[in-house]
């Protein structure tokens, strides 16, 4: 029985993921023949086998493997392999459609010696896994990191390494002046007796730029971009880690209505009470920071939408106003962008109309 | 119990207890945004134990209209 190993591919990656597997389990490989590709954040590399025999691979397409990780096994006639799958765990004898993850050897000597159940791999919802994912799962673990180390984090963490992996971005700074529109937003809080903030101008103003802008607001499917209406995701983050609920067909609601579906969508952050259908199919995102004194927080686009807005907390400044100094409220508005579908100019003009509809509100 | 709910505010705000008036409310105290409203209720919710109906949250938006929710939801406990 020969294993076949991940090669160190690179010093940049500890990892790579597993696209296809040339060559079908049980079928008949020769030594050097390409039974998969491998992809690092580099680029592809075909696998060779390194010696003849009857395949059987340990892993399956998509998932992510450790340099040096067994793949696959070679054996060498068809009763070697009956005999393997005879004695080897059930996870062991599935084709690549296992559900099981695959752990480095390092791992593995890290589960046996704790103790860690398959129940508690499994918990962990990763194809593979390394030494210090386990970590986490030992009662009393040496490192102190660990215990802010949740399940949410680490699916915040894939979705911005997939996010700066697969997307080419740039990104579009603007100032614009805030005066007028906060003008607006208490004069209508008055008015209507509630709560309407600049967040829920800027989600309105935002959402009457799909018609001109339509390629901010969409998905790259397959490296095809899929156009899609004003269906606006807004981070929140009131304490139990970020989350991105939709704002559905924000350009049919007037501020009003906007703000007062951002007040459900807050209060329903609060209680944790999202479903999954509220958290899927926005067409571009939107990072608010309006804690004091922060100019702006350049966002990561959402995968596959392909611009996230962003805005920071109202300043204050001196402006010369008919050649006399005056106090004047601005905020920074940025758009991150996908370079595979906008440019900067795209960038420019979607914030430049936002910015003239901000500052020139009746 | 105002003086807690403005401790809360305070915290929430950042601000001093001194720097908030009996007549505080959400659009004439600069930090009470819409984006802090909800931080400060679930921040109120916790200091003094209840829930309030999802619906009320988005209307409590003075010190006095708080106020005044939470004696009817602490009566209700009762």
């Amino acid at each position: 029985m020969t294993d076949i190993l991940v090669p160190t591919l690179n010093t940049n990656d500890s990892a790579a993921k597993l696209l296809e597997w040339k060559a079908k389990a049980g079928a008949h490989v020769k030594a050097g023949e390409i039974v998969a590709v491998l992809e690092t954040s580099k680029a592809t590399f075909d696998l060779e086998s390194p010696a003849a025999g009857i395949l059987h691979p340990l892993v399956a397409e998509g998932a992510s493997c450790p340099f040096q990780a067994t793949v696959a096994r070679l054996f060498e006639n068809a009763a070697q392999l009956e005999a393997f799958l005879k004695a080897a765990p059930s996870s062991s004898k599935s084709d690549p459609a296992l559900t099981d993850p695959m752990l480095s050897k390092e791992a593995e000597r890290f589960a046996q010696e704790h103790g860690i159940s398959r129940e508690k791999i499994l918990s962990l919802g990763k194809s593979s896994l390394r030494k210090s994912d386990l970590e986490s799962l030992v009662d009393g673990a040496t490192s102190g990191s660990n215990a802010f180390h949740t399940a949410h984090q680490e699916a915040v963490a894939r979705t911005v390494t997939l996010s700066h992996q697969t997307i080419p971005t740039s990104f579009a700074l603007m100032k614009m002046r805030a005066g007028k529109a906060l003008a607006h937003v208490a004069a209508l809080s008055k008015d209507k007796k509630m709560l309407i903030g600049l967040p829920d101008l800027i989600i309105h103003l935002l959402a009457q730029q799909q018609v001109k802008h339509p390629k901010c607001f969409g998905h790259m499917v397959r490296g095809r971009f899929q156009p899609m209406g004003a269906d606006i995701g807004v981070i929140m983050d009131v304490g139990q880690g970020p989350t991105i609920p939709v704002i559905r067909n924000a350009s049919s609601l007037s501020l009003e209505g906007t703000a007062k579906e951002m007040m459900a969508l807050r209060v329903k952050a609060m209680r944790g009470g999202f479903k999954a259908a509220d958290l899927e199919g926005a067409s571009i995102g939107l990072s608010l920071n309006t804690e004091e004194a922060v100019w702006v927080v350049e966002p990561l686009i959402q995968p596959p939408q392909v611009a996230m807005l962003t805005m920071g907390a109202v300043h204050q400044e001196l402006a010369l106003v008919d050649g006399r100094a005056v106090s004047s409220s601005y905020v920074m508005v940025g758009l991150t962008y996908d370079h595979r579908i906008l440019n900067g100019s795209d960038a420019v003009g979607l914030l430049t109309d936002l910015r003239l509809a901000l500052e020139n509100l009746a | 119990m105002r003086n807690d709910i403005k401790l809360v505010m305070a915290k929430v705000f950042r601000m001093k207890i001194e720097e908030i008036p009996d007549s505080a409310a959400a659009g004439t105290l600069a930090p009470w945004t819409s984006l802090k409203h909800v931080e400060l209720i679930l921040h109120i919710e916790k200091k003094f134990g209840v829930r309030f109906d999802d619906e009320l949250v988005g209307t409590l938006l003075t010190l006095e209209v708080i106020e005044n929710a939470l004696k009817t939801a602490l009566n209700g406990t009762k």
